[in-house]
């Protein structure tokens, strides 16, 4: 299968806020009940469909735990995309958010597109940041923001979507570099911002399955389920 | 042995790493002695840029349980993030996707939160362990002529990781969930594995080793992704062995 772009997210966020299982739910469509503490980075990847674009995603999920912190550092660069999680039952993580923003904004491209993730919407009892925290936080610091659940896989396609419409309006309206380097063998052009362009030979302009229609629901956290 | 392009360095990108980070690309890579495996091609294709021009040693194993049944095919292999280090610090895993074989990369591990073994000698069996407690076994995939070698390699390079980094073992703290075994293994003991209690992890506990289903929602280029005859620059073909400076002669004995 070939594809248009290619975009590297990252996926940080304290340990057990669950972004392992955001991935899983995202690339698997399952939900794994034991947390299995992710040391160093693990891939995984999936095409989406963005305005009849195939555009693969290729997801690197980082080590939350703080003794790993400089090692995930490392790991940023390079990335278009980066789906930071706090975990809505444990206010920690919430409070922890800006360190990793700093992270973040001082190891990647200063285009890259943070989407802000609650996760675990599904414990609504135990809820200890209210959503309009995070609402705020996000606007406050020009982020995407979205409440997800991975074990119920309520809003999970929707925040790595929307996460890719960003980056590619950043491209169509010119803030990404991205240009072809047509006729190279090699077919990729490596990008500084997390951004590559699939073989010009192979660019797909049909519209694929299931991301598409999904991709044409709005942006933000009003998809109904959390 | 060229290459296409020069990848772009992020303005203001990642300054520092710790041990197994990796910004600090090597520009010239230090040259294995090997021809180029199936993951270093893949990497070399281009969808990794940090890991474009990272040697490594690999080799091709197949997953089996602790009693030896197999269940899939995985590629193994270390590296150094940077061409000042003496070891490998880094751990690869790939395997193929299900749906056209070609090799996907499952994971980037730093190694000193990760242990060999060798589980069992007569069948090139390793073990892997990382200090969350997963583990898993690896029967090394070679011609029989020359399977021994290699598994001899992995052996030596086993050896020498411990023994040079006694002091490597990074504290760790779980803050989150309980280790699964405290009774962890002394540094100085014997790198045949101990028999223990926890053995391995089932697999379909394992979630770094093929996910089920995953394949299905990957692709890979056609071309530069699976082209076997990738070139490789900075790599030349001396016959096999380790990377040179992981392959010195260890006193420790290759087995017991
Ligand atoms: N109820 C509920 N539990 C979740 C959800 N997402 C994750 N979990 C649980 O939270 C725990 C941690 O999930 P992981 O995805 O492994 O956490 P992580 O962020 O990857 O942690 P590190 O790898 O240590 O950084 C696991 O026990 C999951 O089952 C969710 O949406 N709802
Ligand atoms: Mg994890």
């Amino acid at each position: 299968m070939t594809y248009a772009y290619l975009f590297k997210y990252i996926i940080i966020g304290d340990t057990g806020v669950g972004k392992s299982c955001l991935l899983l739910q995202f690339t698997d469509k399952r939900f794994q009940p034991v947390h299995d503490l992710t040391i160093g980075v693990e891939f995984g990847a999936r095409m989406v469909n963005i305005d009849g674009k195939q555009i693969k995603l290729q997801i690197w999920d980082t080590a939350g735990q703080e003794s790993f912190r400089s090692i995930t550092r490392s790991y940023y660069r390079g990335a278009a995309g980066a789906l930071l999680v706090y975990d809505i039952t444990r206010r920690e993580t919430f409070n922890h958010l800006t360190s990793w923003l700093e992270d973040a904004r001082q190891h990647s491209s200063s285009n890259m597109v943070i989407m802000l993730i609650g996760n675990k919407s599904d414990l609504e009892s135990r809820r200890d940041v209210k959503r309009e925290e995070g609402e705020a936080f996000a606007r406050e610091h020009g982020l995407i923001f979205m409440e997800t659940s991975a074990k119920t896989a309520c809003n999970v396609e929707e925040a790595f979507i929307n996460t890719a419409k960003e980056i590619y309006r950043k491209i169509q309206q010119g803030l990404f570099d991205v240009h072809n380097e047509v006729g190279t063998t090699a077919s990729f052009l490596l990008q500084a911002n997390g951004i590559k362009i699939g073989p010009q030979q192979c660019i797909s302009t049909s519209v694929g399955p299931s991301a598409s229609q999904r991709s044409s629901r709005d942006m933000g956290s009003d998809s109904g389920c959390c | 042995m060229k290459r296409g392009h020069e990848p772009k360095q992020a303005p203001g990108g990642a300054g520092e790493a710790g041990p197994g980070g990796m910004a600090e690309r090597p520009l010239v890579p230090a040259c294995p002695t090997r021809r180029p495996g199936r993951l270093q091609r893949h990497l070399l294709s281009g969808e990794f840029d940090q890991l474009r021009d990272l040697p490594i040693f690999e080799s091709n194993f197949v997953q089996v349980t602790r009693l030896g049944e197999v269940a899939n095919k995985v590629t193994m292999g270390v590296a150094a993030s940077s061409p000042a280090l003496e070891l490998p610090d880094l751990l690869l895993l790939a395997g193929p996707a299900k749906e056209n074989g070609c090799l996907q990369l499952f994971g980037l591990f730093p190694l000193q939160f990760v242990q060999l073994f060798v589980h069992d000698e007569s069948r090139w069996q390793l073990k892997v362990k990382f200090r969350t407690g997963r583990a898993f076994y690896l029967q090394l995939r070679a011609a029989p002529e020359t399977r021994n070698r290699e598994f001899g390699q992995w052996v030596r390079l086993l050896y020498r990781l411990r023994f040079h980094s006694a002091q490597g073992a990074v504290p760790f703290t779980q803050e989150y969930s309980a280790l699964e075994d405290d009774e962890e293994e002394d540094e100085d003991e014997d790198l045949t594995e101990q028999e223990e209690v926890s053995g391995g992890a089932p697999l379909e506990n394992l979630r770094l080793l093929p996910r089920p289903g995953q394949a299905l929602s990957l692709c890979c280029l056609p071309s530069p992704t699976c082209h076997p005859e990738t070139s490789c620059r900075g790599l030349n073909a001396e016959g096999p062995g380790l990377p040179r400076l992981w392959s010195q002669p260890c006193s420790a004995p290759a087995s017991r």
